[in-house]
């Protein structure tokens, strides 16, 4: 992952906020989409995301949906109720992180 | 372009080459590859060899940091068990054992050969007999998700090794056999629990 200190404590809300919009994604879908929305610019490692995913569904935030597609099985990740809720209060959060930093590293923006 | 049965096959052993033991997680870094590969195959006109080939040079690294799983303590699993220790039905159960062992003097039952603490190591082997054949006759194929609740097990070995030193023939108090007879036995509930769970989501696998 690009800048990867700066990117690591947001990877679960990026995921969280993914999959409020689309409903439900698999890994690689998670990957590329980071991909194309970033243009490149960020890159979520397998390494990086499946741990995350994992970690996410123990903690109860994510279901899983297993489904047969092109001879494999593939695994669909979902926001489970209190998962939802979660996303709400982490993107809060990250949104006041955001601000408070360009507050910092330039003043002069007022947003 | 799409992947034929043999090709899925072929990345299927390739994984399980690569020491990728637990099944779900197999089929997930499976699809992932499957996925990678045939995008490549199409985007660069390359045929499944090449295009898995060029993929695994360059991501085999980071696929396989996916498999870094040591299922012998697994923080989640202790964290997700600690919090179910101190649900409340729990602690009513807790204080209900306490109550019990206060006004029951249950090393009276047992012999000098055999002391109340025993009775603790003897749970614990016939769990972990439990265990192999649970993984071995039961299941046959590996699943993260269930071997990692056996892990808690080795938690409680040490925690015995400690507070019920076999050498030391004090009986103990209390307090200690209310806490181990109220591990096991919370244990044993979070455990059909999971197994139920477990079950469900199996099914989605095979």
């Amino acid at each position: 992952m690009k800048n990867s200190q700066l990117y690591k404590g947001s990877l679960n809300t990026i995921i969280m906020k993914l999959l409020e919009e689309k409903g439900r994604m698999y890994g690689y879908e998670i990957t590329q989409k980071v991909k194309e929305i970033t243009k490149g610019e960020l890159n979520i490692t397998e390494g990086a995301l499946y741990p995350a995913l994992h970690k996410l569904e123990a903690d109860g935030l994510l279901d899983v949906e297993v489904e047969k597609v092109d001879n494999r099985l593939r695994k669909y990740y979902k926001l489970t109720e209190k998962g939802t809720t979660e996303t709400v209060n982490r993107l809060a959060e990250l949104e006041e992180f955001i601000k408070n930093m360009q507050t910092i590293v330039n003043p002069k923006l007022n947003y | 372009m799409k992947l034929t049965a043999e090709n899925i096959q072929f990345i299927d052993n390739y994984l399980k080459n690569s020491e990728v033991i637990y099944y779900e997680i197999r089929m997930e870094m499976l699809d992932h590859v499957a996925t990678a590969v045939e995008q490549k195959m199409q985007s660069e006109n390359l045929d499944f060899y090449d295009a898995f080939k060029s993929y695994m040079v360059v991501n085999k690294r980071e696929i396989l940091k996916g498999n870094k799983l040591w299922p012998g303590f697994s923080k989640d699993i202790i964290s997700n068990f600690l919090k179910f220790l101190f649900q409340p039905i729990m602690i009513l159960i807790g204080v209900s054992i306490y109550v019990f062992y206060k006004n029951v003097d249950v090393s009276s039952y047992f012999s000098e050969s055999f002391a109340f603490r025993n009775l603790f190591t003897v749970i614990l082997i016939s769990l972990a007999l439990l265990k192999i054949v649970y993984f071995r006759v039961v299941l046959k194929q590996r699943f993260y998700m269930i071997e990692k609740i056996f892990g808690l097990l080795n938690v409680f070995y040490y925690l015995q090794m400690f507070f019920l030193n076999q050498r030391n023939n004090e009986t103990p108090s209390v307090f200690t056999i209310t806490m181990f007879s109220y591990l096991f036995i919370a244990y044993l509930i979070y455990f059909t629990k999971q197994v139920y769970k477990f079950n469900t989501y199996k099914k989605q696998f095979i």
